[in-house]
């Protein structure tokens, strides 16, 4: 027994110690900066007051979040358009079919980052390939706006996402029983009720995981805004980095920041009431 | 064609044509832009547009540029360090929550569930507000350790899965059997749990390989990583270089799946031949990141140096490193202030850094710069520089070099130039301009074109700040790194910059002129300073009594085209530079020239502006 006691507390300890300090503190050292005030030099002066919230209420900073939450809305709505027919193709193609989709996905998932960004920037450029192309035979006489622009983001978080959402919604439609499909069917159940009524249900848990897995990283975005977007393309993302690498007012940055976790808290609570995924025992398909 | 037939080939389901159009059309829309990549990086042309000939120009470039080797090397050592720990600390709090019931166990699940739903810049910043607090310095330690804490939580869910498919029964019976707890933990428990520990240990690597933002906020001098060398690469400046960098990345991604799947397909019937060329390969990979991580370039003798992009001359740099021996290590910086967060936050590291006058004066309060010794070179420099207002002893810089801000712009498009501020809210251009994404530039230059005096008066900036509002539609963008790229691609006709950098765009492409706003223009000093902490003072000494021998600072004038304050340089110029009216304007040409003035605390007053306005 006392063995037992022991192992648990090694076990325990080590990784609880850690996520303590290392991620619970930082969180509550944010939360302590977000009501303190910037000293002259770019310090943390600590004094508790509330102007930084309501300076983000006032207005603009209010916009800029709202947009965000509005460009990570619909980029993960087209993604989930454009990802759950592929994915539902993938899932009845054959075998074959199957591994090559499989290894065009996770080319892309695996590729970085920051290049996957670059890949796009030469797609959509004023001297990029799509106006180049256009041009050589004479569609356009003048370069296209693809990039610096709502369209040249919203391409960019697409294209960052698919991979992310088809993935989960694969592994889920991948498992469901053919019998049930073909009960289904048998029962004189017409195709589109079979996809409501089976297929849907079945795809619940890759569907929640692949919603949250663009949705979070979306609206914490600063990277693609930065080099795809325009004047207009500002999000609280860039802001808060902004506040921590030049402006250095991280007191305004972190009360940002703590409102962007509620907001992502608040967003995916609701969302998981909402379709509770829990009735499958399978939590986040990773 | 048996074996192939699917599950629902019967029920004829999924296979509509539509379904098809839009999964050819989504898998093309995921990997056309790659292949473009891979297609021209063979290309021996600059730009994208045009094919010139097959060519491995840019392989080369990539392979001999000894930063993008160091980059992939301090990669390779925090995965692989950040990995381990996160692996075993993973497991553990897998064991944990599966064997295990105990008080606070949903607390400790949330804690760790939380973190995948988190924004990852929240971790980023979170750890450097910690790391700022603590004083604990920026470099390898911070970035392991932010690794480890957004990986952890993935790692500790797909243990947990096979935590919880192990039957509890077969622990009890080898306890029961007489095994110890080590002796059952590895002969029982592990065997059955390695491939939830294996798939977490290679998804943990995967993620620290390629994370950007974390490693953003918590890298140090000297520990960039690939991510952040590709992120510099893309910031200052688009070459081919990038492509060829991504092609091998690719194929590297491409051999990984391919023996991932061939592991898979023969896990269970392996032939014997099979087993040893994998474990042969595998061998031979673990050995090449052994050695990539362990190789170093064996030079003792260094120089740090943080400056901008293409602001020191290359071969000066070769040169000197013939001529003395010392390896010079060049790190990137995108702005000033960005400068001085990072001395600010404690990094250390650097030899040599290029601050503004203002930054200088925060830098001194601070007490992190060191003073210059005297240099036979010194004398060179003019003297109306060397005892500037931000340090009027002269003890803690040397002037690097000066210009001032003024417009580019493509004769070929803007006919009429006017020389004004206005012409940067010429609706005419809409789409069409850039401004410099500072916000000290931005806002002179809306108090120019208003008349008004740059002061700390509130009322003015409020004008400035409405001006300014006014302008942004009409803007392609804020940008101060790419403006070179967006004008020579005809994206965009005029664009606020430095003269140096009309000068060299003027030197490549006459079209680029300059517009010399009689409003006035903003003029700037940059200098160079040696910090408190650096290891490497003599170095910075030596080079720089090198750089300003007057015919070495010709040299490097000619390369960066901005002045230095070396008169005895100006016999050695060449002839372009010697005339250029944009490298050095006639004085009667000149308008009222500004130093941008130490506001103070109203600089908090002017930056809040500035995000309010970009916020817009």
């Amino acid at each position: 027994m006392l063995k037992k006691i022991k192992e648990f507390y090694i076990l325990l300890f080590p990784p609880a110690f850690w996520l303590i300090l290392f991620f619970v503190v930082p969180l509550l050292i944010v939360f302590v900066f977000s009501f303190s005030t910037q000293k002259a030099d770019g310090g943390v002066q600590y004094i508790l007051n509330l102007h930084n919230f309501q300076e983000v209420f006032q207005g603009v900073y209010l916009k800029v979040l709202l947009h965000s939450f509005f460009y990570a809305l619909v980029a993960t709505v087209i993604t989930l358009l454009i990802a759950f027919p592929i994915s539902y193709f993938m899932a009845f193609a054959t075998t074959k079919i199957k591994l090559i989709m499989m290894f065009l996905i996770i080319l892309p998932f695996w590729t970085n980052f920051l290049i996957k960004i670059y890949a796009i920037m030469s797609l959509l450029g004023n001297s990029g390939i799509i106006n180049a192309f256009l041009m050589k035979i004479g569609l356009i006489s003048q370069p296209l706006h693809l990039m610096n622009n709502s369209f040249g983001v919203m391409f960019g978080f697409v294209y960052w996402n698919l991979p992310f959402m088809i993935l989960p919604i694969f592994s889920s439609l991948d498992k469901i029983d053919v019998s049930l499909l073909e009960a289904s069917l048998d029962l004189s159940a017409s195709k589109a009720q079979t996809l409501k009524k089976v297929i849907l249900p079945y795809s619940m848990p890759g569907l929640v995981a692949g919603i949250i897995f663009a949705f979070v990283p979306t609206m914490g975005s600063f990277v693609i805004p930065e080099f795809l977007g325009g004047t207009n393309d500002y999000m609280i993302g860039n802001v808060i980095t902004n506040q921590f690498v030049k402006t250095r007012n991280w007191p305004f940055g972190s009360a940002l920041s703590m409102i962007l976790i509620f907001l992502v808290m608040v967003c995916i609570s609701l969302y998981l009431r909402f379709y509770d995924p829990s009735n499958n025992k399978r939590t986040v398909e990773i | 064609m048996a074996g192939n037939i699917s599950k629902s080939n019967d029920l004829n389901l999924g296979k509509g044509i539509f379904l098809k159009i839009i999964s050819i059309l989504g898998i093309l829309f995921l990997i056309a832009p790659l292949i473009i990549l891979v297609v021209f990086s063979f290309n021996s042309a600059r730009t994208m547009t045009q094919w010139e000939g097959f060519s491995l120009r840019w392989y080369k470039a990539a392979l001999q540029d000894e930063t993008i080797w160091l980059a992939l090397k301090n990669s390779l050592i925090i995965g692989v360090i950040s990995t381990i720990i996160t692996t075993i600390l993973g497991t553990a709090a897998a064991l944990a929550i599966g064997k295990y019931a105990f008080k606070g166990k949903k607390a400790f699940e949330n804690m760790l569930y939380i973190p995948v739903i988190l924004p990852e810049i929240i971790f980023g910043i979170a750890l450097l507000a910690l790391y700022a607090m603590i004083r604990f310095p920026l470099g390898f330690a911070s970035i392991i350790v932010a690794h480890v804490t957004f990986t952890f939580s993935f790692v500790t869910l797909i243990v947990l899965a096979k935590v919880n498919n192990f039957d509890r029964n077969l622990e009890e019976a080898s306890l029961d059997l007489g095994a110890g707890r080590w002796q059952t933990f590895r002969r029982v428990i592990l065997p059955n749990i390695a491939p939830g520990i294996i798939s977490g240990a290679v998804y943990a690597f995967t993620m620290s390989l390629d994370d950007f933002v974390v490693t953003f906020f918590t890298a140090g001098v000297g520990s960039s990583t690939l991510p952040l060398k590709i992120y510099s690469l893309i910031k200052t400046g688009v070459t081919p270089t990038i492509n060829a960098i991504s092609t091998i990345l690719i194929l590297f991604t491409i051999i990984a799946l391919l023996s991932a799947y061939t592991i898979q397909k023969n896990k269970d019937h392996l032939k014997k031949g099979t087993k040893t060329v994998l474990s042969v390969f595998g061998g031979i990979v673990a050995v090449c990141i052994l050695f990539i991580m362990f190789y170093s370039p064996g030079h003792k003798n260094e120089l740090n140096i943080c400056n901008y992009a293409d602001y020191l001359d290359d071969g000066l740099i070769d040169d000197f490193e013939k001529e003395y021996g010392i390896k010079i290590n060049l790190d990137y910086m995108n702005d000033t202030e960005e400068l001085l967060t990072r001395m600010m936050m404690g990094v250390s590291g650097y030899d040599l850094i290029v601050p503004t006058g203002n930054v200088i004066k925060i830098l001194i309060a601070n007490d992190l710069l060191s003073p210059i010794d005297y240099f036979t070179n010194y004398d060179t420099i003019d003297s109306t520089f060397t005892h500037l207002e931000y340090d009027p002893t002269g003890k803690y810089y040397v002037p690097y070099a000066y210009g001032f801000t003024a417009i580019a712009y493509n004769s070929k498009f803007v006919k009429d130039p006017v020389n004004s501020w206005s012409i940067m809210w010429d609706q005419e251009y809409k789409g069409r301009m850039l401004m410099l994404d500072f916000s000290s530039e931005a806002f002179f230059s809306a108090y120019k074109k208003l008349g008004l005096t740059f002061d700390t008066n509130p009322q003015s900036l409020q004008q400035a700040y409405n001006a300014l509002a006014e302008q942004k539609p009409l803007l392609k963008k804020y940008e101060s790194n790419l403006t070179w790229e967006y004008l020579i691609s005809e994206e965009v006709y005029l664009a606020q910059t430095w003269n140096g950098s009309i000068t060299r765009l003027n030197s490549l492409y006459p079209q680029f002129k300059m517009i010399l706003p009689q409003e006035g223009v903003a003029y700037f000093v940059d200098n160079l300073c040696i910090p408190k902490s650096s290891a490497n003072k003599e170095n910075a000494l030596l080079f720089l009594n090198f750089l300003y021998s007057p015919k070495n600072a010709a040299r490097n004038m000619e390369k960066i085209m901005y002045t230095m304050p070396v008169p005895a340089a100006w016999d050695y110029l060449d002839d372009f530079l010697k005339t250029s009216k944009i490298f050095c304007p006639d004085p009667q040409d000149l308008p009222p020239v500004f130093i941008l003035p130490d506001f103070g605390d109203f600089k908090q007053d002017i930056d809040k502006a500035w995000t309010k306005l970009k916020s817009q």
